[in-house]
């Protein structure tokens, strides 16, 4: 009977925070994602550094599209390589592993940079930590299309 | 300039691999990333299926693909022993997350012509119930 007793509390237990994470995954994504366009579609374009500087982790690691590695310093000084750019993300997918986060999604890019001007497309897949309470990209890969 | 700029990419990942923040869990994850690697040169689905987390996020060659339908592609394939041929890693943990880069050369047979091709890479680990599983894997080929 104890038993009984003992797995349905435990059965029920799992079955009530089952919506609660469900529902902390949800607002995860959706900050995520919001947190994905402000870096890429508004913060690489107008060359907002402070924005750059505070969402990505000191540790943050880059493999670029053509398959170079960059310390954050490196990328900081590579994107003002870029005259101008423009840069569209579509099709994110987060995937919440607790205070990890994955997001991918396709991005094209196109503009001048060093006076050449350049369109590429592909995708990327960003890891995010929860650093108490700041989500940060501490990696990032960027890799052509297929 | 492209020497040096070699040299800088060799001295970033030798100063990345020497902020490792632990030994054994580093040396944990290397030799997970050799079971993949050897569990895909020899078709064995049920040891990848051990080390890849179900949501995982993989990109290959530019492409979205699902731990099944990556497995269902593994499985499908030659076995082929020396067609990755993995180099220097380096490993960071932070917590229950731990972050591979390294590069990778693959060797392909095409029209009955042999390729290579440099990948780098970054893959994602982290630390569930079972232990360490992958959850995203993506490269980028290295322009030659």
């Amino acid at each position: 009977m104890n038993k009984f007793v003992l797995i349905t509390v435990t059965l029920g237990l799992a079955f009530s925070q089952a919506p609660a994470q469900s529902a902390y995954d949800s607002e995860i994504k959706s900050r995520l994602i919001a947190l994905e366009q402000l870096v890429r579609v508004q913060a690489l374009p107008s060359g907002d550094f402070n924005t750059l500087n505070a969402v990505l982790a000191d540790e943050f690691v880059l493999v670029t599209f053509e398959g170079q590695a960059q310390s954050k310093t490196e990328f900081l000084a590579y994107w003002q390589s870029f005259d101008t750019l423009h840069y569209m993300v579509q099709d994110m997918i987060v995937r919440v592993h607790g205070d990890t986060a994955i997001v991918t999604g396709r991005f094209q890019m196109s503009g001048v940079q060093r006076g050449k001007p350049f369109a590429r497309q592909g995708r990327f897949v960003d890891t995010c930590i929860n650093s108490d309470g700041r989500w940060l990209i501490i990696a990032s890969v960027s890799t052509p299309a297929s | 300039m492209r020497l040096a700029l070699i040299a800088v990419s060799i001295l970033w990942v030798a100063a990345w691999a020497q902020e490792s923040s632990d030994p054994g869990t580093a040396a944990a994850i290397r030799a997970l990333e050799k079971q993949w690697t050897v569990g895909q040169a020899r078709n064995d689905n049920r040891a990848l299926d051990m080390i890849f987390d179900n949501a995982l996020v993989y990109v290959e060659y530019g492409r979205l693909v699902s731990k099944g339908e990556y497995l269902s592609r593994i499985k499908d394939q030659t076995a082929n022993l020396d067609q990755i041929s993995m180099e220097p890693m380096s490993v960071r943990t932070f917590g229950d997350t731990a972050i591979v880069v390294g590069t990778y050369t693959e060797s392909q047979v095409i029209r009955g012509k042999r390729t290579m091709q440099q990948w780098r890479f970054v893959d994602t680990w982290v630390y569930k119930k079972k232990g360490w599983v992958l959850v995203a894997a993506a490269a980028a080929p290295v322009a030659q």
